[in-house]
């Protein structure tokens, strides 16, 4: 009878340390507004989609609402990538969002399935890199206030008759690093009108796609930008060159720089910048 | 080169007295070993532009077990090896490692385990940890386990641990306690009654860090179950009912309503005849160590499905697969065993079996996108316990008659109707949509027809074969399949089958998957070589899909115990 007892104290335990929530939703954000004045760390949500992928709108709606909440902090990137059943183009679905550089992103990082994403590539090589959409505001927040180790400025060159597009990147370290350092820069398109297959098995013909992944001025998984051992308030610059397609809008693509530890995998910062100012 | 001498001789030495010891007061070691390869070629039919080609050509993927016991102590390591994992497998898997290490102490009342173990608690509905290697499943835990038998008739189980994802642990902490009591164990009068009464009692909880800045998550999430097993005579009764507190998670789309399952089973065997009656109804009981697991992440519960597991070829392409977030169903078998000698039974009698299962949505209304606050916590509300929803997940019905005809033939005829939903059961596509529009729902339906034949040629030498035709007006349309099994037992397979998809809607695919093998088997020991060309297919499970690619290979497959 005793044991029953203790057996029973420990159920009504185990109910108490469960947790009711009555509002689930937190009113009006976490959130401070950046200090200006300090340099902060921008996160960077790589999305595995694609345009036959039934959720993937809801894994872009969940970029647009991070970004919401977290501004130029955030910086959301569209890889289509993936089995051709998802990313293949046929009558229905003509735009060929495919790159070679997203698809040996998807290949390295070993994407099982989409929607599928990386937040600043946290976890690599373990598969904890590997993130549903739903985890992304929670993964965010763990890195949205964390010190940069790195501050990026890109400038940015546009010749609009030949298309060529050129980028200098100055890198200064906030940190001492014992690893090396590579940088990527990353070439997206945004307000794309093309369809989309949608959660209810339906197709949108009107479907913008943002942040897409056009090209990559550097190769796909970066290159060179230092070599250990990097101190504090060393400056690394690097210059790159590609060239948009006549296909694109140039006023709406952007240039996306970031730098990740060449061990780890894991990106310590990132800048966006228009290729139009 | 003395040194080397000096080991060897050692090593020589060491060796010789360890066995002896074995044999004598240094226990036991027991141990299994398997691996298996493929190398992959390239095959345009089933993969024009080569998107699933392996760089590798060749992956190959292995285990092996080491268990050592002496008196009351028992103590094991596994090594897996994935280099790199085959085709069709989780990709999660990659590297090698000691993934599972563990050391039990077990006596007439304690039973207490520090390291991996696999669990199950009642019918699992609550808490199960298994390993199906064929699928690349296993979700064992990390931590310690305790069983406890105070007296005869009961028995306590309790947990703390984190489950297995691939190489890692999931971020989530699992705690759980089970009760066991069998009445006619723990009273000493009821022993002898002819009614055998039993049930349990289970609560596991999980805990995860939260840290989502749009919703107030919980960080510890509760369920418990009750559960009831009833034997008397040929009659059988169990049924278990679990609940579970809110837990947004990435299968349910971060809802916050309560989940809960109910399982019931009734059977009643005598000779001669066996009849089975099963229903369950599941209400958002995903329950994952990691809310945002997916696939086969973290699973800490298991939703049995109430459908035939099917093992022939063709019908196996459309089987039943438990819907984590909601459904309702039943199942229905008889085996009856016709007598020798009857019209039916001729000579030497025959089996009939008969099945039926189905599985509906839930009956609910959802709630309007305006109404935010019910449509974030709750998403629908159920309006009929026990009644069938509007979206049909699937149906079966089948019938299978055994006879054997003389001392050297025997046969086994089988027919499936089925219908399935692809829309739900391979796309992951919500009821929603499809009770607002039900010209969404891809139904499937399917004819299935089987003829296996088993003739024994001489002593030790059988010939199997097996001719299956599926027709269907939809998906894959028709298909038609021999397989040719020549046994000499208990040694030697040779299997050779060709599935030809001659109906298929896409002309470019209607092509044939041949498969041939040979299996050795000698003891404890298989070995299997084998070429074949596996069907491409594509599963949604939580909101992610993910392509089963298609593959074309030679393969080879050895095991061994000892």
């Amino acid at each position: 009878m005793k044991k029953w007892f203790v057996v029973l104290i420990g159920m009504i335990i185990g109910f108490q340390s469960c947790d009711i929530i009555d509002n689930p939703i937190k009113n009006g954000g976490i959130i401070q507004p950046p200090d200006s004045t300090k340099v902060v760390r921008k996160v960077v949500i790589e999305d595995f989609t694609g345009h036959q992928c039934k959720n993937c709108p809801k894994a872009a709606k969940q970029i647009k609402d991070i970004e919401a909440l977290y501004g130029d902090q955030v910086i959301g990137i569209a890889i289509h990538a993936g089995p051709s059943n998802f990313t293949g183009t046929n009558a229905d679905y003509p735009t060929d969002f495919r790159t070679p550089e997203g698809t040996a992103i998807y290949n390295f990082f070993k994407i099982p399935a989409l929607p599928m994403g990386m937040v600043s590539r946290v976890g690599y090589p373990t598969n904890t890199h590997l993130k549903t959409y739903p985890g992304w505001p929670a993964e965010t927040a763990n890195l949205i206030d964390s010190i940069a180790k790195i501050e990026i400025a890109q400038t940015i060159s546009y010749d609009a008759a030949s298309r060529a597009v050129s980028v200098a990147i100055t890198a200064t370290a906030l940190a001492d690093f014992s690893d090396d350092l590579k940088v990527c820069v990353m070439l997206l398109e945004s307000g794309i009108v093309s369809p989309q297959l949608m959660p209810d098995d339906t197709r949108d013909t009107t479907y913008v796609h943002n942040h897409v992944l056009r090209d990559m001025l550097t190769q796909a998984l970066g290159d060179e930008l230092g070599l250990h051992p990097i101190v504090r308030n060393q400056i690394l610059t690097k210059q790159f060159a590609g060239s948009l397609d006549n296909t694109w809008n140039a006023s709406n693509c952007d240039i996306v720089s970031f730098v990740y530890n060449a061990r780890t995998y894991e990106i310590l910062q990132a800048e966006i910048s228009a290729v139009v100012p | 080169m003395k040194k080397l001498l000096l080991i060897a001789f050692l090593f020589i030495v060491a060796k010789n007295s360890f066995a002896q010891q074995t044999q004598s007061n240094w226990g036991e070691l027991h141990g299994n070993f398997q691996f298996d390869g493929q190398l992959y070629l390239r095959d345009t039919l089933i993969d024009p532009s080569g998107e699933f080609y392996p760089n590798e050509r060749f992956l190959g993927q292995g285990y092996a077990n080491l268990v050592y016991s002496k008196d009351k102590f028992r103590a094991g390591i596994r090594y897996e090896n994935y280099q790199n994992v085959m085709l069709g497998f989780p990709e999660g898997y990659r590297g090698e490692g000691i993934t599972y290490r563990f050391i039990q102490y077990t006596d007439k009342n304690f039973d207490i385990t520090a390291g991996n173990f696999y669990e199950q608690f009642g019918s699992g509905m609550i808490l199960r940890a298994y390993e199906e290697r064929g699928l690349g499943y296993d979700n064992m835990f990390d931590g310690i386990r305790v069983i406890f038998q105070p007296i005869g008739g009961i028995r306590l189980k309790a947990l703390l641990g984190k489950q297995r994802i691939y190489f890692n642990n999931s971020p989530g902490i699992v705690r759980g306690i089970d009760a066991n009591i069998v009445l006619n164990e723990l009273i000493e009068p009821l022993s002898d009654l002819p009614t055998l009464i039993a049930f349990g009692g289970s609560f596991v909880s999980k805990y995860q860090v939260a840290n989502d800045p749009f919703l107030n998550l919980p960080e510890n999430v509760g369920s418990s179950a009750a559960r009831i097993d009833i034997q008397h005579g040929g009659l059988t009764f169990n049924t278990e009912y679990v609940f579970k507190v809110n837990d947004p998670n990435a299968d349910n789309g971060y809802i916050f309503r309560n989940g809960e399952g109910l399982l019931a089973n009734l059977s009643y065997t005598a000779k001669g005849f066996g009849a089975l009656l099963n229903f369950k109804r599941v209400d958002n009981m995903s329950f994952r160590s990691d809310r945002n697991g997916s696939l086969i992440e973290g699973l800490i519960n298991f939703l049995p499905a109430i459908s035939q597991v099917r093992t022939y070829a063709l019908p196996s392409l459309y089987q039943y697969a438990t819907q984590l977030n909601g459904e309702i169903g039943i199942q229905f078998e008889t085996n009856i065993k016709i007598p020798r000698g009857s019209v039916f039974g001729g000579k030497y009698g025959a089996d009939l079996s008969l099945n039926f299962s189905n599985a509906y949505s839930l009956a609910k209304d959802y709630y309007a996108a305006s109404d935010t606050l019910n449509r974030v916590k709750y998403k629908y509300k159920t309006t009929e316990y026990f009644k069938f929803g509007d979206v049909k997940y699937w149906q079966d019905i089948n019938v299978k008659w055994y006879q054997k005809l003389s001392k050297s033939f025997s046969m086994t005829l089988t027919y499936f109707n089925t219908e399935y939903n692809s829309s739900v059961l391979d796309d992951g596509l919500d009821d929603e949509p499809q009770m607002e529009t039900p010209e969404l729902t891809n139904m499937v339906y399917v004819h299935t027809a089987v003829a296996e034949f088993l003739i024994k040629l001489k002593p030790k030498h059988y010939l199997r074969t097996e001719l299956q035709g599926q027709f269907s007006k939809q998906d894959r349309g028709d298909m038609a399949m021999v397989l040719v099994e020549y046994s000499i037992s208990p040694n030697w397979f040779f299997t050779i089958q060709d599935i030809y998809n001659y109906g298929n809607p896409i002309a470019r695919d209607r092509i044939h998957y041949p498969l041939g093998s040979i299996v050795y088997v000698q003891g404890t020991t298989r070995i299997q070589m084998s070429y074949g060309r596996q069907q491409r297919g594509v599963f949604c499970v939580g909101g992610v899909c993910r392509v089963v690619p298609p593959s074309n290979g030679l393969g080879i497959s050895i095991t061994k115990s000892f």
